[in-house]
């Protein structure tokens, strides 16, 4: 697991979290770079296959739970606010 | 009953007739009783009746999306499509949503570009306008460049598709996401079979989420889990899922809040469903 303090740590959450998007979920289905603010949802890069995909990504990467009633389009709307929920998730698990 | 709607605006011009012409010669039907008759007649001529779901099938790679269709959608649609990342996938979402709004005007009797789309709580597509317009509901899925869309009356209803295609993980997904018996009916098959197993446990679960019409949060719901994907038609409460006769290399479902005495496709040749509206 990850430690997570500092702007270092919030920049490399974001990097592995796009890259597993762009890698395992956009796959080759054109160019495409993703930023903290693109929209994931209302663009359909995640639809609800992808999301629950990305969501065993990150229990196993960042040692978390995550319960259907996490999933709401506010956790999940961007990069920027996936990062938020599981830094969130991580201080709630001490 | 065939159509509640369809009585009841024959039995509206059937009063009026007596009420207002008094016997005395011919009567003109009002403006609102002959669309309420148009309606009638789009459910009728589609064959739509109580129990019935429509199922529409439509190629979303073989049509361009045309300033005609871009000029279909509302402004809402056309801001949603300017904000996917990939030219593909704004693509299919414009042609699409001009199916979805040429579909739904066979039904209303609406013009596609006047078809009022509204949303339900968490994001669910519905139909905004007049109660009788309000009755016609539906829903629409994509996959892999094919596009279904689901039409019934009065109950909500839910649609997935999903290609199966060569997807890495899936198996980790059953095992964190899956009840124990689907788990088990998924490995008893091997190979792309197991795969095709896996997605036909998806799509029904997802249709019911979809027709449930709760969100993402909806997608680990416990009476997911509950459909018993031997069979093609199973009961959960008050919904039926049926899995659909679909084409090579997909898997699908719909799930309806009510009993389905009749499934009917419906093929979408090229835009001929849009012009016929012009």
């Amino acid at each position: 697991m990850l430690s997570l303090s500092g702007a270092n740590s919030d920049r490399s959450m974001e990097d592995a979290i796009a890259a597993y998007i762009i890698q395992e979920i956009v796959a080759g289905k054109g160019p495409l770079k993703l930023e903290a603010d693109t929209p994931l949802l209302a663009s359909e890069i995640l639809d609800s296959l992808s999301l629950l995909k990305l969501v065993l990504f990150l229990e196993k990467q960042y040692g978390i739970a995550i319960g259907g009633m996490e999933l709401v389009p506010e956790n999940f709307e961007t990069i920027g606010a996936i990062c938020k929920f599981v830094r969130s998730r991580l201080k709630t698990k001490g | 009953m065939t159509c509640v709607g369809a009585s009841n605006a024959g039995k509206t011009a059937r009063e009026g007739s007596s009420a207002e012409n008094n016997g005395v010669g011919p009567r003109h039907p009002s403006t609102s009783e002959l669309q309420a008759r148009t309606r009638e007649s789009s459910w009728s001529r589609l064959g739509l009746s109580e129990g019935d779901v429509h199922i529409w099938c439509a190629p979303l790679d073989k049509v361009e999306a045309t300033p005609f269709l871009w000029n279909t959608l509302s402004q809402q649609e056309r801001e949603r499509a300017n904000g996917f990342l990939l030219k593909r996938d704004l693509r299919r979402f414009v042609v699409g949503h001009a199916y979805l709004r040429g579909i739904l005007g066979q039904y209303t009797g609406i013009s596609p570009k006047d078809i009022p789309l509204a949303s339900e709580t968490h994001g669910k597509p519905s139909l905004g306008g007049s109660w009788e317009a309000k009755r016609i509901r539906f829903n629409m899925t994509h996959s892999t460049g094919l596009a279904l869309f689901a039409v019934t009356l009065d109950r909500a209803i839910g649609v997935d598709l999903e290609g199966v295609t060569r997807t890495p993980g899936l198996e980790e997904m059953a095992a964190r996401y899956f009840s124990k018996p689907e788990r088990a009916y998924i490995e008893a098959f091997r190979g792309l079979r197991r795969r095709r197993a896996f997605f036909r446990v998806w799509t029904r679960r997802e249709a019911l989420a979809k027709g449930m019409g709760r969100g993402l949060s909806g997608l680990l719901d416990s009476d997911l889990a509950r459909c018993d994907c031997s069979q093609k038609s199973t009961r959960i409460g008050d919904w039926q899922i049926e899995g659909l006769d679909n084409r090579p290399g997909f898997e699908a479902a719909v799930a309806r809040n009510g009993p389905i005495k009749r499934i009917t496709p419906k093929e979408i040749t090229e835009v001929a469903l849009l012009a016929e509206r012009q």
